[in-house]
């Protein structure tokens, strides 16, 4: 009953915006005018009523729509010079407008927000928007800039520590991220034991990250939505650029195919450890190494159509003493259509292929065999966005997913293939529904709704289990096993009480069917991916958040307090003395809720010679499932009380570039033994409760210098050097106990740690 | 020059390959209350069956764990309805009786009573599978272990041992190795299970660190899966990525830790080439 009046509020609103009296329709694109690059979320303003602001999409097209008369439209884009247009109205209108780029960038790098008080106006909450050339500035490992790791120096948003692949938002585990590259969803992002991710800065336009409060256009997970924007490619002029690195080489290519139409772009990245490896006799049977490739070609085959393919394939490979490999993997292709229909109605259509999949080969003179496990997505999306009027900005579509996990092929080459399990199929399907609506001058709304189905497809076994979690029988049927149907409502508004303050409030259901079950806080490449079954429900979450948002000074100092609290259902852990190698893993899990709630504070500096940001949240995040902790609360593994992140960036000349980051970290809560007792002669640890115990805390200085290089007749180019962890801090990366090797009559704990003080230096040119 | 250059490189990939670097710390760990802990042996060869009790320390006490004595403890062969009296002999906290020698296929019950306390329990010795021997696949030359290298350990560290087996199983059969090198006890609690479904095939070899003339004795208990269960816990809080450490359930009553097992057991000793 409530979803229907829900639904019937839907029509309404809807149908009544079609009913409103005739206007002229300005749309158009917007560019930039040296690359031809669509320009995201740039901005179209109405001078003759300021409070009026326009962005343009994910594929730089905007439209709006005014009554008859003349006006002054003000087009504008961070690092870029504002363009004005006069125009009197008197029919629909189609304006496309090039930006040129500011003469000195350097002295203008907004960090985030496109428009200066975007923060401030815009409905949706929880948003981290990330301008990829913020990364360059920024110290980073091994010197490669890394759009992954910076988003993780925002409040809410945390980092799984040195040597961890994964991060979590507000509470959520490592596999409620959807991490979407061009739409493709990503399933392991991270590059070399998580020192890296798999986006190369060099090819990517724009970074948004959702914490939980994504509009109904996305789905699928609990905690967030990442959504990554490849660079379409230069259509106006050749343009190479890349980088030498101490551990790595990168290069981007891209230009026109045909001058203004069409264009293409290639960036490769690859490591060159391995090679070092084989020049000595100890390390010559290991390697180490990784690439990744990322393509675009983008043709404008008519004044209203547009056609995208990208595509990006991306190896990790590890190799020990000839007799292990490991190697995984991203696979991922898109086809994207946008077609404009008429002034109003925008379309996309996109066809997503991912392939995700790692493989693990032994071999030995006994046993050889290889295990590959993979997941495989082909995903297709519609997206209608519909501009009825000047205060309403609807997107329609639907999104169908078909899944194949494959959860471990067990191949001996010399029987024929035994499988432990076939790979299972499933059926993501969603149709949404939301709406933009400027609902006074001061007060804007964003409403949705999200219908999603998951469909668990028949044709290999599930099993039934009894309350021991042993399975009685397996069931084999062709047909669905179970089909789950969720409904996802989604409501954002902001309340601007004046032009540089507002309160913002948001509710958000989220629902996830893909799960992924680690034995650790962030991940490893052995990770097992599951779908829902029989026995695995859906995960389903509630946020509400709400949010103060403040800026200063004419815009330059922007302050945000933001605090939510999130309840799920259906959350996924381990039992006690969990085996993580069963065949049917699902007898290992229990199913229980969790909650997670916190407070998250940005104070930023955006303009001048220093710019920077201090991030903190204060959070929790625990869990209660029957069968573990005595069946009390219990912290969550990636529960951490504290997160601060301290960022600066100095400009002291046009050559020379300074920045710091300081981060802290309470220690994730983990389970240690209270005491010890002796069985078959050895020492066996006791444990009380789950996640009792903290690690130690974790805090790390990072200090980077870029140095602009005389400028060359054929190419410009700058050094960067960056020293990670400049105080040389031992973070704890594990922790075990054992007899001590000085006193066997003790016990110890022994602290494993990663790096410390990792200086590096690399080049990066752009030819002219 | 060459060689200054050699070192850094390695000490660059050791520092890659997650060896990292190693301290003590100190943790503030809680208190915990003394438990009891029993642990039963009804073994088919003389003289092994066995009753030992002991008690929980906290976790910074010296490991001179406190042995339990004046226990009354006796074990019942089920199948035979007779009662064996074990008692304390040379060994303070083991109680022993050279009469019990334990038969396949019979049920024995434990019972303990410490103080006014009685904790009792169940065990089956399973019939098991005969073992025929055992054999000495070298991987000498491969240094390290099977997982990353350690970067110190020389060639041939590890060796991998096979056990074969004169009958195929056609059951789930689970066992424990107890491996003794140059007559030392390892330290490993090493739980094993082959399922009937795996065939007889494959069979999952022993990775020892030995070297050239150690004497390698191994011990092959087969016992039943609930006290597989409680081993295999146990060997699950060890190592750095145990998924959820945490005491597993033992099958003893009345809140004592340890476990009963009624086990048959099968010796063989190589040599290392």
């Amino acid at each position: 009953m409530k979803y229907q009046i829900i639904i019937i509020i839907f029509i309404l609103s809807f149908t009544s915006t079609l009913l409103l009296a005739q206007k002229y329709t300005i749309s158009g694109y917007i560019t930039d005018n040296n690359t031809g690059e669509y320009l995201i979320g740039a901005v179209v303003r109405v001078k003759n009523s300021p409070d009026i602001g326009y962005g343009t999409n994910n594929y730089g097209f905007y439209s709006l729509s005014l009554a008859k008369g003349s006006y002054e439209l003000e087009f504008s884009y961070i690092g870029h010079l504002k363009e004005s247009v006069n125009i009197t109205l008197t029919a629909n209108q189609r304006i496309n407008v090039t930006l040129k780029e500011a003469p000195n960038k350097l002295q203008e790098i907004v960090i985030t927000s496109n428009n200066d008080n975007a923060n401030v106006r815009q409905s949706q909450m929880g948003l981290q928007k990330l301008n990829v050339e913020v990364a360059g500035k920024l110290p980073v490992i091994f010197g490669e800039k890394d759009i992954l790791k910076i988003l993780q120096l925002f409040p809410g948003i945390k980092s799984g520590g040195d040597g961890q692949s994964g991060f979590t938002v507000r509470g959520g585990t490592i596999d409620q991220n959807l991490i979407l590259l061009d739409d493709a969803p990503i399933y392991n992002a991270s590059h070399l034991l998580g020192f890296f991710s798999t986006f190369n800065s060099d090819a990517i336009k724009d970074v948004s990250l959702y914490k939980g409060t994504a509009p109904a256009q996305f789905g699928g997970r609990l905690s967030s939505v990442v959504d990554v924007k490849m660079n379409d490619g230069n259509n106006q002029n050749f343009d190479v650029k890349g980088g030498i690195g101490l551990i790595s080489s990168k290069i981007n290519i891209e230009g026109p195919i045909q001058k203004g139409k069409s264009s293409f772009l290639f960036s490769g990245r690859r490591t060159y450890v391995d090679a070092f490896l084989k020049l000595f006799d100890r390390f010559k049977n290991n390697s180490l190494s990784f690439y990744d490739l990322n393509a675009k070609l983008n043709f404008k085959t008519s004044d209203r159509d547009r056609l995208f393919i990208s595509g990006y394939l991306g190896r990790d490979a590890l190799e020990l003493n000839k007799r292990m490999g490991i190697n995984w993997g991203n696979k991922t292709g898109t086809v994207r259509w946008n077609h404009l229909f008429n002034s109003k109605l925008f379309s996309n259509s996109s066809l997503i292929y991912s392939d995700y999949d790692y493989k693990i080969d032994i071999e030995d003179p006994h046993n050889e065999f290889s295990i590959l496990s993979s997941i495989r997505d082909w995903n297709l999306k519609q997206t209608f966005q519909y501009f009825p009027d000047s205060k309403n900005e609807w997107k329609l579509g639907y999104n169908i997913i078909y899944h194949t996990i494959t959860p471990g092929l067990i191949n001996f080459p010399s029987a024929t293939t035994m499988s432990n399990e076939e790979p299972r199929n499933g059926m993501e399907s969603a149709i949404f529904a939301t709406n933009n609506w400027q609902a006074t001058n001061k007060l804007k709304i964003n409403y949705g709704i999200r219908f999603s189905s998951f469909m668990v497809l028949g044709g290999s076994d599930y099993y039934n289990l009894n309350a021991d979690k042993n399975v009685i029988d397996t069931i084999q049927q062709a047909g669905p096993i179970e089909n789950y149907l969720n409904i996802e409502p989604r409501l954002s508004l902001s309340y601007s009480i004046s032009e540089s303050c507002s309160f913002k409030m948001a509710y958000t259901r989220n629902t996830q069917n893909l799960h992924l079950i680690t034995n650790s806080v962030s991940g490893s490449p052995t990770d097992k991916w599951i779908m829902d079954s029989n026995n695995v429900k859906p995960e389903i979450s509630d946020q509400v958040s709400l949010g103060y948002f403040r800026n200063f000074d004419d815009n330059i100092y922007e302050f945000s307090v933001e605090s939510y609290y999130k309840s799920m259902q259906n959350q996924i852990d381990y039992k006690d003395n969990a085996d993580i190698q069963v065949p049917v893993i699902e007898t290992q899990l229990l199913y229980g809720k969790g909650r997670a709630y916190g407070l998250e504070v940005l104070l930023r500096k955006s303009k001048g010679k220093f710019t920077g940001w201090l991030g903190y949240s204060l959070s929790r995040s625990e869990k209660q499932i029957e069968g573990i902790n005595k069946n009390h609360w219990y912290p969550a593994r990636q529960d951490r009380t504290h997160d601060i992140s301290i960022v600066g960036m100095y400009e002291i000349s046009n050559r020379w570039n300074v920045s710091a980051i300081w981060v802290y970290r309470t220690g994730n809560a983990i389970s240690f033994p209270s005491g010890k007792y002796m069985l078959e002669g050895q020492t066996v640890w006791l444990y009380t409760e789950r996640n009792g115990y903290r690690m130690p805390a974790y805090h790390r200085l990072d200090l980077g210098a870029t140095y602009k290089l005389k400028e060359h007749k054929l190419f410009n180019s700058e050094l960067s050097f960056s020293l990670f962890n400049a105080y040389g801090r031992e973070n704890p990366y594990i922790i075990t106990f054992e007899r001590s090797g000085n006193d066997p009559n003790q016990t110890v704990a022994i602290q494993t740690s990663l790096f410390r003080w990792v200086p590096s230096i690399s080049w990066n040119f752009t030819l002219k | 020059m060459k060689t200054s250059r050699q070192n850094t490189i390695i000490i660059f990939l050791a520092l890659l390959l997650l060896t990292g670097c190693e301290k003590e710390i100190n943790i503030d760990l809680n208190k915990s209350n003394p438990k009891f802990v029993i642990e039963g042996d009804v073994s088919n060869i003389a003289g092994n069956s066995k009753v030992r009790i002991s008690k929980t320390l906290d976790f910074d006490e010296n490991v001179l764990y406190p042995f339990v004595s004046g226990a009354f403890v006796t074990i019942t062969d089920s199948t035979l309805n007779r009662i064996d009296t074990l008692t304390e002999k040379t060994i303070p906290g083991t109680y022993t009786n050279p009469d019990l020698i334990g038969i396949t296929g019979h049920t024995y019950n434990l019972i303990v009573k410490i103080d006014d306390q009685t904790y009792s329990s169940t065990s089956t010795m399973p019939i098991g599978l005969t073992l025929d021997s055992i054999i000495q696949e070298n991987l000498a030359g491969t240094g390290g272990d099977l997982g990353i290298p350690e970067g110190t350990s020389q060639p041939g560290d590890i060796i991998q041992i096979r056990p074969y087996y004169i009958n195929p199983h056609t059951a789930d059969e689970y066992y424990q190795y107890v491996v003794k090198r140059n007559d030392r006890l390892l330290n490993n609690i090493i739980p094993r299970k082959e399922m009937a479904s795996s065939g007889s095939s494959f069979i999952f070899p022993l990775f020892i660190k030995a070297k050239k003339n150690d004497v390698i004795q191994v011990d092959m208990q087969f016992v039943e899966k609930k006290v597989y269960d409680y081993l295999y816990g146990i060997s699950q809080n060890y190592g750095q990525y145990s998924a959820t450490p945490s005491n597993p359930e033992p099958n003893i009553s009345n809140g004592a830790l340890g476990y009963f097992k009624a086990h048959t057991s099968q010796n063989k000793t190589i040599i290392i080439r």
